[in-house]
């Protein structure tokens, strides 16, 4: 009698346990895929922005992965601004164009290839080629209030706009180092990142 | 008469019984939950997006590549600018063949490594674009 009490005892604890450890394996592996469902939709959500800044910033018909480099900066930034519930972060090759929230190391990234127009070349020197092809420089500092173009001094109030001729390189040199900046001629290649993470905020 | 091999206990065979019966259905859970298998979405954008730049502007070296594929001729001209363009074009751990109607371009694939193409249509043929890391 008293060994058939135990037996049933032990079949009980034992159905028991095996009901708790059945239990447990289920709500870990239902946890992952909750967990895995959520990267999803984040990764849905960076899919879904880089196609929208590609359109935005897109230079002729729209399905050229051809971007114009401020109307991306601007599109981006709208675009941080819409959500609350996630974190988006956008960079273009090292430029960050966007930084909503704080980085982390959770959320989904989708990099897409772009080739950039329109981007802007700023460069510091005593001597500066250049390229030809560029329209205009825009003269940002100059210490002496003179420069050297193509050989021919002459006074400039900073920041000031020059024309060039396009058909050839233009050298600019001054005595201290001065800085300009000019429109890149040609597309670039770049890669445009866009990372969608859980907003921090409760 | 007594044996004398070693014999399992029957709470140990209980156990072991109900930790397959766990495991089956964990694996139940597992396999009803997860659908087919799906490339790599950043590969696929990688591959759709440099074919869409070889199509449109070309890369920083490279006309489109419409204009490669003109003639044999001129796909052998620009063949060597076309490498050292999508190799520009593409991240330093990323490897690419293009299979054009005059010849490829780039690096043929391991076997038994995730790749993901890509094909456009060019007034001169189809063009596949195939992306895979290093």
């Amino acid at each position: 009698m008293l060994s058939e009490g135990t037996s049933l005892l032990s079949l009980v604890a034992a159905l028991v346990g095996v009901t708790l450890l059945l239990g447990g394996a289920i709500v870990i592996v239902e946890a992952a895929f909750i967990e895995a469902d959520r990267d999803t939709s984040e990764q849905v959500l960076a899919e879904g922005y880089s196609d929208r800044l590609l359109e935005a910033a897109a230079v002729g018909d729209g399905h050229t992965n051809v971007v114009d480099a401020e109307q991306l900066s601007t599109a981006a930034t709208a675009a941080a601004s819409e959500t609350d519930q996630y974190q988006l972060h956008v960079s273009l090759g090292e430029r960050s164009l966007t930084n909503h929230g704080e980085p982390s190391t959770k959320g989904a990234t989708v990099n897409r290839l772009v080739m950039v127009v329109d981007e802007e070349v700023k460069q510091t020197g005593a001597t500066i080629t250049i390229p030809s092809g560029v329209p205009t420089v825009k003269i940002h500092t100059a210490p002496d209030g003179r420069i050297l173009l193509n050989g021919t001094s002459m006074a400039v109030d900073t920041p000031t706009a020059i024309s060039l001729d396009p058909t050839t390189e233009t050298a600019i040199a001054a005595d201290e180092p001065i800085t300009v900046s000019y429109p890149r001629i040609g597309e670039q290649a770049h890669q445009l990142t866009v990372t969608v993470e859980p907003s921090n905020d409760p | 008469m007594t044996s004398d091999r070693a014999q399992l206990s029957i709470p140990a065979i209980e156990i072991g019984i109900g930790m397959l019966l766990i495991l089956a259905v964990v694996s139940l859970v597992i396999v009803s939950r997860s659908g087919p298998s799906e490339p790599d979405p950043q590969l696929a954008y990688y591959a759709a997006d440099t074919a869409t730049i070889l199509l449109s502007t070309g890369t920083e070296t490279t006309p489109p590549i419409g204009q490669c594929l003109e003639s044999q001729q001129a796909f052998h001209q620009q063949c060597e600018k076309l490498t050292t363009g999508v190799n520009g074009l593409l991240p330093d751990y990323l490897l690419y063949h293009i299979d054009t109607p005059y010849g490829t371009v780039g690096y043929e694939p391991p076997e038994n490594i995730e790749t993901v193409t890509r094909v456009r249509a060019t007034p001169h043929g189809s063009i596949a674009v195939t992306i895979y890391y290093v």
